[in-house]
């Protein structure tokens, strides 16, 4: 995604969502005293700056000249790639629980690994070592209860 | 002066003691280790370890952060020394003589060099810190809240105005974060932003803030992102001759280190700036200054030793405006100041008073951290590295193993690596559209401190508004905010002219 089409995406979501949040701060509660500032006081003052910005953001692009633009190398965003380890993060979150934190420790890191490191020995024994290895800093050094298994 | 010496005394005796010992080195230890290791900067290194301190006291969790925080600043100079890879971003600055001089045989000199400009900045900052520090506190006491206000207001214009890509962006970034503080249980009355969720009722921990927006970013980053192939480093044993920091030649240095150092120091006073600004600009002034500057890029070795310097004194220099002002002086200073108030202590001028030996147990433990880091610094310059062949990529699971696990260490609460999780996706798609989340966190810190400073203020006004332009230290405060603001678009359209200019 270019440069222009970004700031068009983000300032419309900024005020857009600003708004909608806006509308919400109309149910917060009263203020305590009358001549004192309600909850809804400070959340104002920042969802108009944040209104002010999106304008602001969404106006530069009617000035900007209009240029053919190149993304580098560290601003493209690999999609597919991102999808796949986000929802290998949220299983490792789901399955913590009833695998145990040694399992389900394991299995990620040696999942993650797999693609990156040839050797599956290396890969498995790499796996192994770090999740016991946090294992041990958690439950041993900061007496931090892990979920854990019958077995693990 | 006395006070301060005898202050000084007592935070001495307090960590001469075996375990704050051990701690100061556990700190130096896994800084340089997570310095050396590249896509972890300083404010990562700490955010990664930043869950180790919940069982800590105060002070042990302070000073741990702390050795930390220096350590990993030197840490970073050595894959770009030797293997023209920055381990922090502070480090980019040092590659630029590090590396030709590690090329022309002198690997270990070129460390040693770094290491010594390193704890030289540190104990130098440290010292400016501790004489200048009480100071600003004093005038900081003599501000009300509306002023207070006006601090935290123009202490994040400056942050905006600086950091990130575009000054729109950086502003975003803060209403962002400020944003963010104000969901949850209000002030004063009421609930805000919760949508009848039970688990927004007590808004965001501040160390999911921290490990979402700056620990898991870093670690999505390493596994999704193009990463460089690591190549192998220079062996130390095959240097030259005359491959060491001989003390004649570390005298020589002596006046690039106390120019690197003062502009450390006062790099580090300004609020938002960090490290990598602090290296940059003692780079280009020794380059300025030098009688060799012609020869800069070749192995010099002031081109080392100035950003080395500066970069190890902004650590003490942006503790200044964050224990002072409770402004933090860069993002790795914000998380200490975040781990202050987890464990309830409020930075500001009032810890001057109230908390005295809590600060100069701060003063004396970066000295202490500097001496251990040159020690352990020297003794692991093998061993060190071979930590810089890890690559990259097989750390990003690890990482993530780690920051997940340590944010639920905090509470035993299961929905806190998922708030994090969240927030660490939509922190690494931030990044990638140039809204850097340095004003976010920053933001997220200060803004309960100015929304009560705030409340304050219109209490006493009775609610009248114009309150915050009939105080004239007040208004000019906030004038100052205005300035650093209108300084920001100045910056950023000089930059754009430039470019355009070379696109011609």
């Amino acid at each position: 995604m270019s440069e222009s089409r970004q700031n068009l995406f983000i300032g419309l979501s900024v005020i857009i969502g600003g708004s909608l949040l806006f509308w919400n701060t109309f149910y917060f509660s009263a203020p305590i005293k009358p001549e004192a500032p309600g909850p809804a006081f400070f959340p104002r003052i920042i969802l108009v700056i944040l209104f002010i910005l999106g304008i602001s953001l969404l106006a530069g692009l009617l000035v900007q000249e209009r240029k053919k633009e190149v993304v580098s190398e560290g601003l493209l965003i690999h999609y597919g790639k991102i999808f796949i380890a986000a929802g290998m993060m949220i299983s490792y979150l789901v399955l913590l629980p009833y695998l145990g934190f040694l399992l389900a420790s394991f299995l990620y890191i040696s999942l993650s690994l797999m693609n990156r490191m040839a050797d599956r020995i290396r890969v498995l024994a790499l796996a192994a070592a770090s999740s016991a290895f946090l294992y041990f800093i958690f439950t041993e050094l900061l007496n931090v209860r892990l979920p854990h298994l019958y077995l693990f | 002066m006395e006070p301060i010496f005898s202050n000084f005394i007592s935070a001495t005796g307090m960590l001469l003691n075996a375990n704050t010992i051990l701690i100061l080195l556990l700190g130096v230890v896994s800084g340089i280790f997570l310095g050396i290791l590249p896509g972890i900067g300083g404010t990562a290194a700490l955010a990664i370890l930043f869950p180790l301190t919940y069982k800590m006291s105060i002070g042990d969790g302070i000073l741990f952060l702390l050795a930390v925080y220096s350590a990993a600043e030197y840490g970073g100079s050595i894959p770009a020394i030797l293997i023209r890879t920055p381990g922090t971003g502070a480090a980019a600055a040092t590659v630029l003589d590090g590396y030709p001089l590690c090329k022309k045989g002198f690997p270990r000199k070129a460390m040693m060099i770094s290491l010594t400009s390193g704890v030289f900045g540190g104990i130098f900052s440290t010292i400016a810190f501790i004489l200048f520090a009480p100071f600003l506190a004093w005038v900081g006491l003599r501000f009300g809240p509306l002023e207070m206000f006006a601090v935290g207001v123009f202490g994040l214009s400056i942050i905006c105005s600086l950091v990130g890509k575009t000054i729109i962006k950086g502003y975003l970034s803060a209403a962002l974060g400020a944003l963010l503080a104000t969901v949850g249980e209000a002030h004063f009355s009421g609930y805000r932003f919760t949508f009848g969720q039970e688990f927004l009722l007590d808004g965001f921990p501040m160390i999911v803030v921290f490990i979402g927006f700056f620990a898991v970013p870093q670690a999505i980053s390493m596994l999704v992102d193009q990463t460089k192939e690591i190549q192998e480093p220079v062996d130390l044993k095959k240097g030259g001759r005359g491959d060491f920091l001989s003390f004649r030649e570390a005298k020589k240095l002596l006046k690039t280190m106390v120019r690197g150092a003062s502009i450390g120091t006062l790099i580090g006073i300004i609020p938002g700036t960090g490290t990598a600004i602090g290296s940059f600009i003692a780079y280009n002034e020794e380059k300025r200054w030098s009688s060799r500057s012609e020869e800069f890029g070749t192995g010099v070795e002031e081109g080392i030793a100035a950003p080395e310097t500066s970069n190890n004194a902004v650590v003490a220099g942006a503790m200044v405006p964050t224990l002072t002002l409770g402004i933090p002086g860069s993002s790795a200073a914000a998380l200490i100041m975040g781990l202050l108030i987890m464990k309830g202590i409020n930075p500001g001028p009032l810890l001057f008073r109230e908390q005295t030996t809590m600060v100069f147990l701060i003063f004396t433990g970066l000295l202490m951290a500097n001496v251990l880091l040159y020690g352990v610094g020297f003794a692991g310059l093998n061993i060190f590295s071979h930590v810089a062949k890890v690559p990259e990529r097989i750390l990003g699971p690890f990482v993530i193993v780690l920051v997940l696990t340590g944010t639920y260490a905090y509470q035993l609460e299961p929905r806190h690596p998922a708030m994090a999780l969240g927030l660490g996706v939509l922190g690494y798609f931030m990044e990638k559209v140039g809204i850097t989340t340095v004003p976010l966190v920053l933001a997220f810190i200060m803004a309960p401190i100015m929304e009560y400073n705030l409340f304050q203020a219109l209490m006493i006004s009775q609610g009248d508004i114009s309150i915050l332009y009939r105080s004239p230290l007040a208004a000019f405060i906030l004038f100052l905010a205005l300035l650093s603001a209108g300084y920001g678009i100045f910056r950023e359209k000089k930059s754009k002219n430039k470019s355009k200019k070379n696109d011609l």
